[in-house]
């Protein structure tokens, strides 16, 4: 009887541990931008320039492979404060050309600091790539760079 | 004296022209799986609307696509599903087919049929759709639901835990 309770005792917990890793992978919870490491600090000019002058390159250095990008700051102008569909804030930064920028869509417990901001003010604001700069044809205008989670 | 007049009438039709196109960059799209029971939502789309032509663009960046579950987001922008690194935008291009019943100066609801092309992950499809267009108080309000086969455009990944028809739903305010 001893000699069957071992491995049954064994394989309950090989279960019990597979079952436990397996909860973990898929109730882990999404990163934690503003912990995470910020990648690098840009003018904005310099960050669209990256991705309209080689896109492949750019997508390589900033995009990762499931969606956790890199996380970058990027220093501009603001030319653009507004509200999405969601209700979240949305800021667009442009530097000295005019072609394309980069728009932040904010964290919630960001609206504080929009408060004192307005069009016009320089300012710097973390968040992590989504799509870089680029040329629609279709559109015929530079499509703005995407930060998801940005905070200030 | 021609030359001056040439100018004002060329200046008068791109204004003219400008004006019949809207753009927002906020546009809305989102998918909902049935087999999982799981939704992702995009809020940061570019789309434009000729109300001219009944021309119609949206450009998603895939990366703006959030889900619930980080893990079912990780897997969504994998190769082997969206590959989002190589294929960082969706587009589609399309027209308003009955443009001529809708009257973009006078509020109310217009049923419109939409038809264009979808390029997802490299892959174009032709895409045939109803959509709503709603005129209120200046602003163009556009909205859509409809279904997309995902295997059209080689979004397969390799486990079957989302349904192969996906249902898509496209909102747009046009100021």
């Amino acid at each position: 009887m001893n000699n069957l309770k071992y491995p049954a005792l064994v394989a309950f917990c090989v279960t019990l541990l597979v079952l436990g890793i397996g909860l973990n992978m898929y109730f882990e919870p999404h990163r934690d931008v503003k912990t995470a490491p910020v990648f690098d600090e840009f003018d904005v000019d310099d960050f669209t320039s990256e991705f309209l002058d080689d896109p492949k390159a750019a997508q390589e250095k900033y995009l990762s492979d499931d969606g956790d990008s890199k996380i970058v700051e990027i220093s501009g102008t603001i030319s653009d404060i507004d509200t999405n569909l969601k209700g979240e804030i949305v800021i667009e930064l442009r530097g000295e050309k005019k072609e394309a920028g980069a728009r932040f869509n904010l964290m919630d417990d960001q609206k504080e600091t929009v408060t004192k901001l307005k069009v016009g003010d320089k300012t710097k604001i973390t968040g992590v790539v989504s799509a870089g700069a680029q040329f629609d044809k279709d559109l015929n205008i530079y499509l703005d760079a995407i930060l998801e989670q940005s905070y200030f | 004296m021609k030359q001056l007049l040439a100018l004002f009438i060329l200046v008068i039709a791109l204004s003219n022209s400008n004006a019949q196109s809207k753009l927002t960059k906020m546009a809305f799209v989102s998918f909902y799986s049935e087999l999982e029971d799981v939704t992702a939502e995009n809020y940061s789309g570019t789309s434009e609307l000729n109300s001219e032509t009944g021309s119609l663009i949206f450009s998603f960046a895939i990366q703006s696509f959030k889900f619930e579950n980080a893990l079912m987001q990780k897997h969504f922008n994998e190769k082997d599903v969206m590959n989002s690194k190589e294929f960082p935008r969706a587009k589609f291009v399309g027209k308003i087919t009955n443009n001529v019943e809708v009257n973009y100066t006078l509020d109310g609801e217009y049923k419109v049929n939409v038809k264009g092309s979808m390029t997802i992950k490299g892959s174009t499809n032709s895409i045939e759709t109803k959509a709503i267009i709603k005129v209120e108080k200046g602003k163009i309000y556009a909205n859509a639901t409809f279904n997309l086969d995902r295997f059209l455009y080689g979004v397969t990944g390799n486990d079957g835990s989302i349904s192969q028809i996906l249902n898509l739903t496209v909102k747009a305010v046009y100021e």
